[in-house]
């Protein structure tokens, strides 16, 4: 009795959270049950590319990146473990979905990340001193804010579906770097050894919105149905960041920063993958994906610099399983295999997602 | 159906065409050095002096052949033929009025563009110029060999002279501070006159020499002194001469010439061993392994797009973006 009471206490919250979910679902009759059941069951195959009306949909990811390898601006690869500045990132993707016409979906979203990335590992000798120098910087925090929309076409054919993306990420997260945490440290038993550790704090965000539009298709047979999506990210409002100098005086850094003008890249994405639908509650996917970034610039150095264009192309694999009406549970992997100007990751993702029509009505 | 596919996909090709700033530096360009010797317009590899005037035109100042305009795209050379007082040029600068002033072993010339004035003489004595600078209130000082400093105000000429120091008067590097302090390098330490007094501070006052040939100010307010007979590089900071041995396994026998970046690194150039670049926190060197044409680096500037400019005792010019 006192178990079942402490669990009880434990979950109220969440049933707290989820009575005005529970109630509306509660009045749904039972033919609109009926179809309701027919559209959380339905196969991946089978989905429209948006959201059914009145459906309501969370997903949740997480997302780890390994990266050993990284893309220089000629595209060459170099292994990172070698150099000893390999490094991970984690992510933790958030968005809710909800159908508002059968054509119409809104989407809100917030990342967030972390990670640290080692860079910079030299060995120098100066005056009577040996110094082992290291790098790592350090991304972490929410990222922007994405609102969007997809906008389904009413061309009522059973084999294919198109729709457009719309959206836009607001400056909601910090983008501004922040002091950095540079450390110096004797080596221990010897006198003359130190470890200079440069730690710098960059916020993921941006500092000016993004525009989001997309297209995605999908051609789809019994068994199997063919994805292909494009979006293209673009800002043209320039904004200004830190650079933060540094140096060492009486054993302590001591930092001064210099405001510069920059401007993010755009960029444009385009990603192919298939599905097979090997059981009603089992999908199978295989893909490939393609990022380019390319027409930011910044002031940082002086004149106006471009950035390097980045690009990334990848392959990937993954399932979904529906293990029941509401949740779906995806699983993928992602190799990168070619590249420029950039880390060259391999990444796992997992996710869930939970679907309900919790205001729908038949 | 086909017509909306083809019709997005043109939309996405346009919107993905469209450059930002289409007049942004391209990175590709910067990663690589540029050398200008005497294959692409040089007179002389030999390089003494480096200097960018108000119109952006670098002016390169040889050993024994004149002078070297560079105005983005090709260089012109000023010799004695041209008007030029002597072919060795030692310091450049340009006076408020746009008049551009080189300093020789003979004296200085004065161009406006046109015409030269040449001044072999001051009161009758016979000079070198070593070393030149306009300052902000729009004097030009003159750093001279037997003569102490000189001082043009645009009308007049003041001299300070140090009887007690002859090595004093012997004037290789002129620098101007932010807070207008003007100081000087010379044979007997370092001398600053701060609008009203001259002082000279030497060994006795922490200098590991007193053979002082190039001084800079860096953005922290730090005044950076390079020596011409020891490896040591000096850093005035607190009221205090602080002496650096960049490199415990290399011998500076001098530092010509000092700078600072736009990242905020100071360059200093060396005899023998290159380009020392100082990052707030370590130092490294480049060297002919890193690129330069030639490990001894006599002079340097940067100019106001950002590049570095190198100049070196036999290998010309060495133009780096550093990033």
């Amino acid at each position: 009795m006192n178990k079942k009471f402490n669990m009880f206490i434990r979950i109220l919250p969440i049933q707290v959270l989820l009575l005005p979910v529970i109630s509306f679902h509660a009045q749904v009759n039972s033919s609109g049950q009926d179809a309701i059941d027919i559209l959380l069951n339905e196969r991946v195959v089978d989905r429209p590319v948006s959201l059914h009306k009145g459906q309501l949909q969370t997903n949740a990811f997480y997302t780890f990146d390994f990266f050993t390898k990284s893309y220089d601006h000629n595209s060459s690869r170099s292994d990172l473990r070698d150099q000893g500045i390999a490094s991970a990132m984690h992510g933790y993707l958030f968005n809710i979905s909800y159908g508002i016409l059968e054509h119409i979906q809104l989407t809100v979203g917030m990342n967030y990340i972390s990670t640290s990335q080692r860079s910079n590992v030299k060995y120098l000798f100066i005056s009577e001193n040996a110094i082992h120098e290291s790098e790592i910087t350090e991304i972490k925090g929410f990222e922007d804010l994405f609102i969007g929309s997809l906008l389904r076409l009413p061309l009522n054919l059973t084999f294919f579906d198109i729709g457009i993306s719309l959206g836009i990420t607001l400056p909601t997260a910090k983008y501004r770097s922040e002091h950095p945490e540079h450390q110096i440290e004797s080596v221990a038993g010897f006198t003359n050894s130190f470890i200079f550790n440069y730690h710098n704090i960059n916020p993921p965000g941006k500092g000016v919105p993004a525009f989001l539009i997309g297209i995605q298709g999908k051609f789809r047979t019994s068994k199997m149905a063919v994805n292909l999506r494009s979006d293209y990210w673009m800002s043209n409002k320039e904004t200004t960041n830190i650079y933060w100098q540094y140096r060492i005086e009486n054993n302590e850094f001591q930092y001064q920063s210099n405001e510069y003008n920059y401007m993010v890249d755009d960029m444009f994405s385009l990603a192919i993958h298939i599905d097979y639908q090997a059981f009603a509650w089992f999908d199978i996917f295989g893909g490939f994906s393609s990022e380019n970034t390319f027409g930011g610039w910044s002031e940082q150095y002086g004149p106006r610099i471009s950035n390097y264009e980045i690009s990334l192309n990848s392959l990937f694999i993954g399932f979904e399983i529906q293990a029941t009406p509401h949740i779906r549970l995806y699983q993928k992997v992602g190799q990168s295999i070619s590249g420029k100007s950039t880390l060259a990751p391999f990444s796992f993702q997992t996710g869930i997602n939970y679907n309900l029509f919790p205001i729908k009505e038949f | 159906m086909k017509e909306i596919g083809i019709s997005l996909a043109i939309i996405l090709f346009l919107v993905a065409s469209c450059q930002k700033d289409p007049d942004a530096i391209d990175p590709e360009t910067l990663n690589t050095w540029t050398y200008y010797n005497t294959s692409n317009g040089l007179s002389e590899n030999y390089i003494l002096s480096l200097f960018e005037d108000s119109r952006g035109n670098i002016w390169a100042g040889t050993f024994s052949q004149g002078v070297c305009k560079f105005d983005g795209n090709r260089w012109i050379t000023f010799d004695m033929d041209d008007g030029l007082i002597d072919i060795t040029v030692l310091t450049i600068t340009e006076d408020i009025e746009g008049n551009i002033w080189f300093g020789t072993f003979g004296g200085i010339s004065i161009f406006n563009g046109s015409t030269w004035l040449n001044y072999p003489t001051m009161d009758g004595y016979e000079y070198s110029a070593l070393a030149l600078h306009s300052d902000r209130q729009g004097n030009v000082w003159i750093g001279t060999d037997n003569m102490g400093i000189l001082k043009f105000d645009g009308q007049s000429l003041t001299q300070q002279f140090d009887m007690s120091c002859e090595d004093c008067n012997y004037i290789q590097a002129i620098a101007e501070t932010k807070n207008g302090d003007i100081w000087f390098g010379t044979l007997g330490g370092a001398v600053k006159f701060d609008g009203w007094r001259y002082t000279t501070y030497n060994i006795t006052d922490g200098l590991v020499s007193n053979n002082i040939k190039s001084i800079f100010e860096d953005s922290w307010g730090d005044i950076w002194l390079g020596t011409g007979d020891s490896k040591y590089i000096i850093k005035y900071h607190g009221g205090r001469f602080h002496s650096i041995d960049p490199f415990n396994d290399m011998t500076v026998n001098a530092t010509f010439a000092i700078t600072e970046d736009n990242t905020g690194d100071i360059w200093f150039g060396t005899i023998a061993n290159g380009a020392i670049v100082y990052n707030g926190a370590s130092m490294h060197s480049i060297l002919e392994t890193q690129g330069l044409s030639d490990n001894s680096v006599l002079s340097m500037i940067k100019d106001t797009k950002g590049f570095m400019w190198l100049g070196t005792h036999e290998g010309g010019i060495n133009k780096f973006f550093p990033k």
